[in-house]
């Protein structure tokens, strides 16, 4: 009994084997973090985003610039937001006209 | 497995490769799940702060420089997830729980074998919570002194002082006289 693998054993015992509902639930929770961090960040970078987009008149403001001189600015930045919403949608879209050739892409890069 | 698999491995891990985790995981649960279920008392809660240690070493597995084993890197998160579980679930409540613990764990062995395990709980309980760490590395031979220095953040002289004086406590607690060569 004074033995100290026995004291160990009665304190608590080692699985014999590896058990693989183990190994499952350790994968699932790895993954849900994984999900919950991912989600965290894009959270963030949204935050980010709209804060800065919400910024441009502020300072504008603030630098004296008025409408007119902000206009090519904007049309400019319009322009990128639509080619870029354009872009997503013809990738991931429910058509999704490019998914085919961004499949063979994806697999010869 | 030998040094350069388990390497090769982690490697693949760091890449996010869920997989090789997975058998990472086969290769130190078994230690992983011993620590815990003798630090802790409780077999499910040690398996909870088993998974959460795993999930843990996923997140940090680029900070793992190699110096020590990937075992000795996942034990000392998994004691500091038991600290943090520790100081917030309270004593009392786990002491409240071990007769219940006890019954739900071991159903099937005798009555003699129970007693003698409620007695040495009890007397983890009361112990300092670094002593019980390096009573719970040591005592079934799965780490090296050294390797639960590293894993507690002690110096290796106070480990083994530890370990000496767990023994004797948990001895006592079972009405054992202490051992002439300790």
């Amino acid at each position: 009994m004074s033995d100290d693998l026995e004291l160990a054993a009665l304190l608590g015992e080692a699985p014999k084997t590896p058990d693989p509902g183990f190994r499952f639930d350790v994968l699932a929770l790895t993954a849900e973090r994984a999900r919950r961090r991912d989600a965290r960040q894009r959270a963030f970078r949204t935050t980010v985003l709209f804060a800065l987009v919400g910024l441009i008149f502020p300072l504008a403001h603030a630098f004296r610039l008025g409408l007119a001189q902000l206009q090519p600015l904007l049309l400019v930045a319009g322009v990128l937001c639509l080619a870029y919403v354009l872009a997503l949608w013809t990738l991931e879209g429910p058509r999704a006209v490019l998914a085919r050739s961004r499949a063979v892409l994806r697999g010869r890069l | 497995m030998n040094a350069g698999e388990e390497a090769r491995l982690i490697g693949l891990a760091r890449r996010g490769d869920y997989a090789a985790f997975g058998r990472l995981v086969d290769m130190h649960q078994s230690a992983v799940r011993a620590f815990l279920r003798r630090v802790t008392g409780n077999y499910a809660d040690a398996d909870d702060l088993a998974q959460e240690a795993f999930a843990r070493t996923w997140d940090v597995l680029n900070r793992f420089d190699g110096t020590s084993s990937l075992r000795t890197f996942i034990c000392g998160v998994a004691f500091q997830y038991w600290r943090r579980a520790r100081r917030a679930q309270g004593r009392r409540e786990a002491r409240e729980t071990a007769y219940a613990d006890l019954s739900e764990t071991q159903t099937e062995e005798s009555p003699e074998r129970a007693g003698q395990r409620l007695a040495l709980r009890k007397a983890m309980e009361e112990l300092p919570e670094d002593q019980r760490g390096a009573l719970a590395l040591c005592l079934g031979q799965e780490f090296t002194h050294a390797e639960a220095a590293e894993i507690l953040g002690l110096p290796l002289g106070t480990v083994k002082s530890h370990v000496t004086r767990g023994r004797a406590r948990l001895q006592a607690a079972l009405g054992i006289a202490e051992n002439s060569d300790e």
